[in-house]
């Protein structure tokens, strides 16, 4: 790219993508993860300290995916519905099932 | 990336995040590999870096270096939270090593948080080593790589923790990005400006790319709950109390020791039967770790820890606990014992440290480490050699391109010359002053900061030359300067056959010779009328 293409606006398009990368995809991992907490205490695979260990190990991984799927999405609106739309569904899926007890 | 998101493939979103990943965070990337690179030879390097420490010898029993170790703490810091008493590592450095840590302070009392007692003993006497130089040693140097200097360690570790994410990112784009690992594997077109740089980074990448993959993983899972906290929180809330409840379920075993202090006075039970029962189970010589919580409560614990059989993948393996003020034995881990997600995350932290590890595999982790240094070196090297090839003949680099460019010599040049002067500030200071230990540190970082000044008022391609030959000296001659000033030369150290200090001396010695030959590659690839025509115009020509 030669440098008359920088606009100022893609230098915004940039930086909401890194927001998105950085924030959203926190937002997804933090949502999954404890999904998979919740579905691993609830169905009685593991007690809770050991799922929440567990689901967080697993979140480093599903975090540096997020972020590749958040630079990879063609429109910057898609990345953060992309983002958002299962982060919200993970965590209210998590908040309904609940830890019990 | 285009005004609308990517146009391209995978492979070009990819190569944008990986490009800039890899630039932003490169420098504490470059840091962290370098001086992570020194933990693996932690105990070679502390004890090079204290020549006065007298030669090996026959240790004491376990239980009376146990007990010289408690004694001490007992004089030195009678209200304690916890004392830790460590006995000698299986290399290097024969001493005892004891922590005090203090009292917490009330809440919301006045006053600095006050300070924790640290001392090497001589295990034969129980004392602190008389005539010992004041040193960092390996200690500050490696553990820069997680906690780097002049920085808050709360802050420290999220500014290492961001890095090591994007490391994690710039690993996997850099493996979508390259379509042809096998065959690239083999290929390497010297002398060919970006093709020899992308091969240069390409192969150091790719030849130890399992170490970074599981190095940067395991780096994260050290912080686990610091890095990625929302799925504690959400089963257990925010706070301190939060933090009990969760370890009260995932650490139970360590919960035992550790009870809330009685607030009652009791004496402290001897410590020599309990080591006894320990050696008893395990055999003698078996004890590695001793620690006595609320010392003088009623609620005291003694908790002594075995040694990590060696060339096994596990940590803090087996553990007696006892009742500090009746001896009774409260608790008893059985190994085998722990639930999949503890096993899989101390199987992550002990392929990290590479404790287990043998001589042939330390030095594989150390080249690894280095390697991990090359791979981020040669990417950032790539990053202005690419932008550099692009520029029509009488086009003028652009002011990032030609800050970039310079700011590389600083940084990877100069870290290796700063390191060395780290050394060098070890036989040089005055051995008695006080704040010696701390101006090592700082002559690292004084040399570090002239290096990226001295690669901004120089010609680049100069700068890069005269760099290289500065760390060539400096670890060439170290050595050198090593017989100068202590009787733990190669001289005495190589016909004892000590070799734990005379890698050290053989090491800086390879390593000087590395750089010598970089810089010699350099000279000869940087003709003169091209440094002079560089000069002119206040641009680089490395490539």
């Amino acid at each position: 790219m030669s440098r008359r293409a920088v606009t100022v606006a893609y230098r915004w398009q940039v930086a909401s993508r890194t927001a998105a990368a950085v924030l959203g995809a926190f937002a997804l991992t933090s949502a999954a993860s404890i999904l998979l907490a919740v579905l691993l205490t609830r169905s009685g695979i593991a007690a809770r300290g050991p799922a929440v260990h567990g689901a967080t190990l697993l979140g480093f991984v599903l975090w540096g995916a997020a972020v590749m799927w958040a630079f990879h999405t063609r429109s910057l609106a898609r990345t953060w519905l992309n983002l958002l739309v299962p982060a919200a569904l993970c965590g209210s899926l998590a908040w309904a099932i609940g830890w019990g007890g | 990336m285009s005004e609308r998101g990517f146009k391209g493939g995978l492979r070009q979103s990819m190569t944008w995040l990986h490009t800039w990943t890899g630039l932003v965070l490169g420098v504490v990337l470059y840091f962290m590999f370098i001086t992570g690179s020194f933990g693996y030879f932690h105990d070679e390097i502390d004890r090079w870096m204290r020549p006065e420490l007298p030669a090996r010898t026959a240790l004491p029993d376990t239980h009376q270096m146990v007990e010289r170790g408690v004694a001490r703490l007992a004089q030195r810091m009678p209200e304690a939270q916890a004392w830790y008493v460590s006995m000698p590592e299986r290399r290097a450095v024969q001493a005892v090593s004891i922590y005090g840590e203090p009292k917490p302070l009330p809440k919301q009392a006045a006053g600095s948080e006050p300070e924790p007692l640290d001392e090497l003993l001589d295990p034969t006497t129980g004392a602190p080593f008389a005539g010992v130089r004041a040193t960092g040693g390996a200690d500050l140097l490696y553990r820069m790589h997680y906690s780097l200097h002049y920085i808050p360690y709360d802050v420290a570790i999220y500014i290492v923790g961001i890095a090591t994410m994007f490391m994690f990112i710039a690993i996997a784009t850099g493996i979508v990005v390259h379509k042809k690992i096998f065959k690239d594997f083999f290929t390497f077109r010297p002398a060919k400006g970006q093709r020899s740089w992308l091969d240069a980074h390409n192969l150091s990448s790719v030849m130890a790319l399992p170490f970074f993959i599981v190095i940067t993983y395991s780096g994260l899972v050290f912080y686990t709950y610091e890095y990625l906290p929302s799925v504690k929180w959400a089963a257990y809330g925010v706070g301190e109390q939060a933090d009990k409840a969760m370890e009260s379920e995932q650490y139970a075993d360590f919960k035992v020791a550790e009870p809330e202090p009685a607030g009652r006075a009791a004496p402290l039970v001897p410590i020599t039967p309990l080591v006894a029962q320990a050696e008893a189970r395990w055999g003698a010589g078996e004890v590695a770790f001793l620690m006595v919580r609320n010392p003088g409560d009623a609620h005291a614990r003694v908790r002594i820890d075995r040694r990590d059989p060696p060339g096994q993948l596990t940590r803090r393996s087996e553990m007696l606990v006892f009742d500090g003020t009746n001896g009774a034995l409260l608790h008893a881990t059985t190994p085998g014992r722990s639930s999949g997600d503890q096993v899989f995350a101390d199987v992550m932290l002990a392929l990290h440290e590479g404790l287990f590890a043998t001589p042939l595999l330390r030095w594989l982790y150390f080249a690894s480490g280095l390697l991990g240094a090359a791979m981020v070196a040669t990417g950032l090297v790539l990053w202005t050699t690419k932008r550099r090839q692009k520029l029509k003949a009488d086009e003028r680099a652009a002011a990032d391109l030609r800050f970039v460019e310079r700011f590389n010599v600083g940084i990877v040049a100069g870290l290796p010359v700063a390191v060395a002067v780290y050394f060098w500030a070890n036989r040089l200071l005055p051995e008695q002053w006080e704040a010696r230990a701390q101006w090592e540190m700082h002559a690292l970082f004084i040399a570090w900061a002239l290096a990226l000044l001295y690669g901004t008022v120089r010609p680049v391609a100069r700068a890069w030359q005269e760099q290289w030959w500065a760390a060539a000296a400096l670890f060439g001659l170290l050595p050198l300067l090593n017989a100068a000033t202590t009787n733990i030369h190669l001289g005495s150290t190589l016909p004892a056959g000590d070799w734990v200090l005379a890698s050290v001396d053989l090491t800086a010695l390879a390593a000087g010779l590395l750089f010598g030959a970089i810089a010699w590659r350099l000279r000869r690839h940087t003709p003169r009328r091209a440094v002079e025509a560089d000069a002119a115009e206040g641009r680089g020509a490395l490539a």
